[in-house]
């Protein structure tokens, strides 16, 4: 089974699997919560109307049209809401203090050292109705890190955390300063140093091995490097290596960033080439939809970029021509995970915003849902977890004020493991944007920025409440979320 | 033949089909060869294949993208579709062997083996550029500012196909390359443990360093390969491992300066595989020792072409001697290669080989230049760079010869997949063709460009715009403008409704039928149309065109004459019928005349009145205003004395009118009121037929002359009566010259009635308003003022005489006798009176004196304008076979040439659109094998506005 675990290190080394967290201490909530009355849009199954989810120390453990409530149950009507997974970002680089390192080739670091739990990304991820997400290195890397899959929720690190040593990143699309060729030429050389490594550890560990049965030199080096090869465990590596060989080994996964369709079948040669295919998700720019027969062939997971939209000029004509990107990948039946553009003006920092472009974009109902819970969901191997409303699944469920997929329906509740984590009622910054001034002080809100380190600073007065629940209605809708978002890009 | 133009439209439309799947997939990925198989039909196959040559109207048969048969004799299995590309030339796609379309590597790495073209080469990327000047495979190069860039790779630029991913390593000898930049690795953020180490030169930095520093790599390479071999291993070296790895591919030195390239020969033991030369623009100066070598050479046309040239002073001139390069290699029988500038664009490479022939290289070198040798050099000449059983189906469609600066690719074809076609305006055409007859004179050698559908220039050399489709029909090929059948009645389908002179008609002919292309297809472009049921006294002559997609190209002229008939009648009667309508149309002219006039007169008047106006508002104001009061006053004087002497008017009041005689059984009255204002009189007439009708007219020496505003099939009725005594008036009521009706009138009221009148003579700014416009008079006052001429069918001598008399003695309007089958005896009156003659279909007549003759011929000598017409329907088809009858009847056949074209098109004054190729007209021509008339000769294609009629 899975196991317990609060850091990274030495420890979960050991185990090399991804380690899913149940619960974390403070985010455990020890009461029975049953939410009743609401539609509940499950994912897994057809939508149950007036339904009703229990949510037992932190896990679904009953839903449906007809449950018995258990005696020490905190019942929670919310008839009239929508009941929706708590939705999964497969794939970001937001909530660190920076995304990329200056060296080219880093598999050695972990997003762990750089994830920032004050960062408002997760702030706004839990407004936004993201529980589960994905903390990536950014592509402006080679070889990048390792990732975590966390919560945006807690004051620590490891209190957010739902899996750790979530895969690696490696761009093929150039970083900064690079050029394809060099790029490439990196790469390769990163491997292929690699190997020597691997090739001299091996021969030593082999020749330790003759040393310790008291044998003497029996094979050519080539044979001893074969069989040292197989006597190597994962404390022989040096950190610069060892992330590198576990990938090589399939023991790790990948997120391959491909940000133009010349660098997909680059990414999945590489990967077949190390033996490290069955475990890469790709993750594509705007333009790699061009590659999409190579994609479907591959048949590995894909997430998208956050802009759906590619542009391109013709050389010929200079005519513009606009592809959204979902629909390609929607008619050739490759399933896709969607992923948020923080900070954004346009609404595209909101996952169920971009399911909701998806719909324009005719792609169906259940694969633009399914791009932002069950698809991410199988990416992080959370798929017996998260991403669907079903027993034994985590307690993470959004009470919204309508359909997910439609634009003025806000994330009245989250609730994450069974404990609300969110609550409009209470959240002052949405509320200070809708009435467009600083209520505790009654001044106009001239200055986001100011605002919003007034945000953090200012002591709450009692007031706010009583106005924040004048306004919570459901009539802001849309213009809501438009200001909600320009307050995210000026952060 | 129907069959095939349909299949080959299938073919293109799957060809269509493809590359727009092309274009959206960009890939070849997952494509099953689906429409890679077809046969491809061209006026001419360059092969560029030492065995094949050039072949002239060849097919060249693909199969599943490569190429299985070429030459004049292909058996194409049942069910291939074959594309016809009858006008064009296929040459093989050109090879670029050098290229700089995967840029890329670390510039400050002066040895970087580890760097691969191919990881910059982009599948997806749009080539479209370079496809359009016809580069379909490209050798990718690495850079030119290090002494070892890198590895190249070639590549085709449509479909993502990779020919060699690792072909060559790229070596650079030179002025770039001993520019070398410093090494300099900048510690971010560097600080006193990290610090800024000083700047590392590399080398080489000059020429005696270049090869010892190339060898020192290359030996440590090799040292360091062969180190990995043993037990004792060295740490492992990316870039020397991919060097030592390297050294088996072929190596590419680019030298552009002699002593480069001489350092390259004299040192290339150095290298394990054979050497090639890049750049080598000096190449010319050490051709003999390249000969020796057998070191090929890919010669760079060191030019752009699209901007000024450096200016040198007074360096030495180079510039010839770098085009004569390649010549000169040719000369001493040097392998060679042309590529264009490395800055220039991708696509410039045909321009390249051209230049390279401006400078002495023989024509087919420079194509193999760029094609089979340029293949051959980098390495995939066994795939591409000519059209050979077994290579890949990459092809270009040329309109013309290739390496001619007129010629441009149509379509590129890269593995049997359309790669990319022009956007063409398919009216866009260029005819070149042996003779061209312009309908005015006749010269050899030229070429007709007809663009949106229209001639643009004719003459020895015209332009020939992007996307042009040229047809080059030859040396004998002998092209004229479009024939015109000068009297038919095509369209009308044996219809033998009588038409009146107000109808168009447009109205009655059905086109896009089948017996018009047919038509078309003879040759006969446009047709001068009359119906079954013309008016002998005056109708409608239509000019159309025999094909044509919209209205303005179809309709050339809806009225181009006016058409009256003498034929079979009393001469003297039937004159005098058609003088009624011509003195009628003399009227309908006055009136608009005076209707202009008047209109002149107002607009002066206003102008007048404004200056006044303006003038005035110079005076004072209240000044100005006393004036005004002055003239309100005056005006108010003038009008009483008008009403004064209203009252003692002969002909304001109420009427009673009596009609009698001609048609009426009985005599009939009504009640007519009249208003006089000046001349003009208007009124209302109760009529006696019922109804109440609007008069207008005018009173002039005691006579009214008034119009009824009833429509008649003859027009108005005219009322003239003349006052004979006080309250009575005697006079006609006239329709048309068809009946009169004797009038009287008594005046039963003498005061002015009110008249309302709907149609008011005068708006209410005082403008006069226009006449009614009458459709039927309309064809009248056109041939009165010289705009269209009569056509008047006649047969004997009388007739013609008559009608000559009346038409050009009398009322001198353009005239064109229809037939005149038996006045040939008057060819010289015809002559004198400028008239021209339609001549009768049937090509030979027996005259009155029982002898044959072919009056075309008569009339012809004697300097009378002739006119050919099939006076049918579309039996016009056989038109150019009767008039090459004639021909053989004596005839001259430029007459004849004259008589199908510019004649007619001055005759009936459409000259302006049809019957001569000049700029402006209508792009309507035939091709002939060969002179028109002779026996040998074929009507090859119709065009008209610029497409072409499909032939049967």
């Amino acid at each position: 089974m899975r196991k317990w675990s609060s850091g990274r290190m030495k420890g979960l080394v050991a185990t090399m699997i991804a380690v899913v967290l149940a619960t974390t201490a403070g985010t455990v909530a020890a009461e029975t919560v049953a939410l009743t009355g609401g539609t509940i849009i499950t994912v897994s199954g057809e939508p149950i109307e007036n339904g009703t989810i229990v949510i037992t120390h932190g896990k679904i453990t009953a839903i449906g049209a007809e449950v018995d409530l258990p005696f020490d149950a905190v019942a929670i009507d919310v008839s009239g809401k929508t009941l929706f997974p708590g939705m999964v970002l497969a794939h970001t680089s937001s909530g660190m203090d920076v995304a990329n390192e200056n060296l080219p080739l880093t598999p050695f670091v972990d997003v762990y050292d750089s994830i920032d739990p004050s960062s408002s990304f997760f702030e706004d991820s839990l407004r936004g109705g993201i529980t589960t997400i994905n903390v990536q290195q950014g592509a402006g890397t080679v070889v990048g890190g390792v990732g975590r899959v966390v919560r945006p929720v807690g004051l620590m690190v490891e209190e957010m955390t739902v899996r750790t040593d979530a895969g690696l990143k490696i761009a093929i699309t150039p970083k900064r300063g690079f050029d394809s060729l060099v790029q490439a030429a990196t790469l390769r050389e990163a491997f292929a140093e690699l190997d020597d490594y691997i090739d001299g550890l091996a021969e030593k560990k082999y020749d330790e091995k003759l040393e310790k049965d008291e044998k003497k030199i029996d094979v050519l080096p080539a044979e001893a490097r074969k069989r040292g090869r197989e006597l190597l465990k994962a404390s022989d590596f040096d950190d610069k290596h060892l992330n590198l060989w576990r990938l090589t080994k399939g023991e790790l996964d990948a997120y391959v960033y491909c940000g133009r369709a010349m660098d997909v079948a680059r990414g999945i040669d590489l990967a077949k080439e190390r033996g490290f295919f069955d475990r890469i998700t790709l993750v594509l720019g705007a333009e790699a939809f061009k590659a999409i027969d190579v994609i479907k062939a591959a048949g590995r997971p894909v997430i998208l970029d956050a802009d759906l939209v590619h542009t391109e000029i013709d050389p010929m004509t200079g005519e513009e021509e606009e592809t959204f990107v979902p629909s390609v990948f929607a008619k050739a039946g490759v399933p896709f995970a969607l992923q948020v553009n923080p900070g954004a003006s346009n609404g595209s920092g909101h996952l169920n915003f971009q399911a909701a472009r998806c719909l324009r974009g005719d792609v169906d109902r259940d694969t633009a849902i399914a791009a932002i819970t069950t698809v991410p969901a199988g990416i992080l191997g959370l798929s017996d977890h998260v991403g669907t409303l079903e027993v034994g699944r985590h307690g993470n469920v959004l009470v919204l004020s309508g359909d997910p997929l439609d634009l003025t329906t806000m994330v009245e509740q989250v609730y994450i493991d069974g404990r609300k984590a969110y609550d409009m009622e209470n959240d002052r910054s949405l509320r200070r944007l809708i009435e467009g001034k600083r209520a505790d002080m009654g001044v106009e809100d001239a200055d986001d920025d100011a605002a919003s380190e007034g945000d953090d600073a200012a002591s709450e007065s009692e007031s706010d409440t009583e106005t924040e629940a004048a306004e919570s209605g459901d009539g802001s809708g849309e213009s809501a979320t438009a200001e909600e978002s320009k307050k995210d890009s000026s952060r | 033949m129907i069959r095939r133009s349909k299949l080959s439209i299938a073919a293109l439309f799957a060809l269509v089909a493809l590359a727009a799947w092309h274009a959206t997939a960009g890939s070849t990925h997952g494509d099953d060869g689906h429409g890679r198989t077809f046969a491809v039909r061209a006026k001419q196959i360059v092969t560029m294949d030492p065995k094949l040559g050039t072949i002239d109207n060849a097919t060249m048969l693909v199969v599943d993208g490569k190429i299985q048969a070429v030459g004049t004799s292909i058996d194409v299995p049942a069910g291939v579709t074959v594309i016809d590309r009858r006008d064009a030339v296929l040459v093989p796609g050109l090879v670029s062997a050098d290229s700089t379309m995967s840029r890329g590597g670390r510039r400050d790495e002066a040895v970087a083996p580890h760097h691969l073209a191919i990881d910059g080469y982009d599948p997806f990327a749009n080539y479209a550029e370079a496809l359009a000047d016809g580069v379909t495979t490209a050798f990718l190069g690495t850079g030119s500012d290090r002494l070892v860039s890198g590895q190249g790779a070639v590549v085709k630029l449509a479909g993502g196909e990779v020919l060699a991913r690792r072909s060559h390593l790229v070596v650079n000898f030179g002025d770039a390359a001993l520019r070398t930049p410093t090494l300099q690795e900048v510690p971010i953020p560097s600080s006193s443990d990290v610090p800024i180490e000083p700047a590392e030169w590399q080398r080489p930095r000059s020429r005696m360093s270049q090869t010892a520093e190339l060898a020192a790599q290359f030996a440590d390479a090799r040292a360091w390969a062969e180190a990995r071999r043993s037990d004792d291993r060295p740490a492992f070296d990316a870039r020397r491992d991919a060097l030592a790895r390297a050294m088996q591919l072929p190596v590419r030195v680019r030298a552009e300066h002699s002593a480069d390239i001489l350092q390259a020969l004299r040192h290339r033991s150095m290298f394990e595989t054979p050497i090639s030369i890049t750049g080598a623009t000096e190449a010319h100066e050490v051709a003999s020792e390249l000969a020796a070598s057998g070191v090929p050479v890919i010669v760079e046309i060191p030019f752009r072409f699209d901007r000024p040239g450096n200016d040198r002073g007074l360096a030495v001139d180079k510039l010839d001697e770098t085009l004569r390069t390649a010549a000169t290699l040719e000369r001493h029988g040097v392998k060679f290669a042309i590529s264009a500038n490395a800055q220039a664009r991708p696509g410039d490479l045909m321009m390249a080989a051209i230049a390279a022939v401006r400078g002495g290289l023989s024509p087919d070198r420079a194509l193999a230049a760029v094609t089979r040798d340029a293949a051959e050099l980098i390495g995939v000449g066994n795939r591409v760079g000519s059209l050979a059983p077994g290579k890949d189906a990459d092809f270009l469609v040329l309109n013309g010869a290739p390496l001619r600066t007129t010629s441009r690719v149509l379509e590129v074809f890269v593995g049997g997949g359309h790669a990319w076609s022009m956007e063409h305006d398919s009216s866009t055409l260029v005819v070149r063709a042996g003779t061209i007859f312009t309908g005015e004179d006749t010269f050899d050698d030229g070429a007709v460009l007809i663009e949106g559908g229209k001639i643009r220039a004719v003459g020895r050399t015209v332009p020939v715009p992007r996307g042009a489709r040229v047809i080059d029909a030859g040396p004998d090929a002998f092209v004229t403008p479009g024939f015109i059948d000068s009297h038919s009645h095509l369209g009308f389908e044996g219809d033998r409704t009588p038409t009146e002179p107000s109808l168009s008609l447009e109205l009655l002919v059905a086109h896009e039928k089948r017996n018009f292309r047919d038509v078309a297809a003879a040759g006969v472009t446009t047709a001068l149309v009359t119906s079954y049921g013309a008016n002998r006294g005056g109708s409608r002559v239509m000019a159309m065109k025999t094909t044509g997609t919209s209205r303005d190209e179809l309709i050339v002229d809806e009225t181009a004459g006016i058409f009256f008939s003498l034929r079979g009648s009393d001469p003297w009667t039937a004159t005098r019928n058609i003088e009624g309508v011509l003195k009628r149309g003399q009227a309908y002219i006055d009136k608009w005349k005076k209707y202009d006039d008047d209109l002149a007169k107002w607009k002066e008047e206003q102008k007048k009145k404004e200056s006044d106006a303006k003038a005035a508002a110079k005076k004072q104001k209240e000044d100005a205003k006393k004036a005004e009061q002055e003239k309100k006053d005056d005006s108010g004087e003038g009008e009483q004395a008008e009403e004064e002497e209203e009252k003692v008017d002969p002909i304001s009041g109420t009427w009673r009118v009596t009609l009698s005689g001609g048609p009426m059984p009985e005599p009939t009255s009504g009640d007519m009121k009249l208003k006089l204002e000046g001349t003009t009189v208007t009124g209302s007439l109760v009529s006696p037929i019922g109804g109440d009708a609007e008069l207008t007219g005018t009173f002039t020496n005691n006579t009214l002359e008034a119009e009824v505003d009833v429509e008649t099939p003859f027009g108005p009725p005219i009322l003239t009566a003349t006052i004979e005594r006080p309250d009575y008036m005697k006079g006609s009521f006239a329709i048309g010259d068809v009946f009169s009706l004797d009038l009287e009138a008594n005046r039963t009221e003498k005061s002015v009635p009110e008249i309302k009148i709907k149609r008011k003579k005068k708006s209410d700014d005082g403008r006069p308003l226009p006449p009614p416009v009458d459709e039927s008079l309309e064809p009248v006052r056109a041939l009165l003022e010289g705009k269209i001429p009569a056509l008047i069918d006649t047969r004997t001598v009388a007739e013609t005489d008559a009608a000559l008399k009346l038409l050009r003695d009398e009322f001198k309007v353009p005239v064109v006798l229809l037939n005149a089958e038996n006045a040939s005896r008057i060819a010289d009156r015809i002559a004198k009176s400028e008239a021209g003659v339609v001549v009768p279909s049937d090509i030979l007549q027996r005259g009155e004196d029982r002898a044959l003759h072919v009056p075309a011929n008569t009339y012809a000598r004697a300097g009378v304008p002739v006119a050919f017409q099939s006076g049918a329907e579309d039996a016009a088809r056989t038109l150019p076979l009767q008039v090459a009858y004639a021909v053989y009847q004596g005839l001259d056949a430029h007459t004849a040439l004259e008589a199908l074209t510019i004649n007619p098109a001055r005759m009936f004054k459409i000259d302006d659109r049809v019957g001569m190729l000049a700029p402006g007209r209508d792009g309507d021509l035939l091709i002939f094998s060969g002179p028109p008339f002779e026996a040998a000769s074929r009507l090859e294609r119709t065009i008209i506005s610029g497409k072409e009629v499909e032939n049967r």
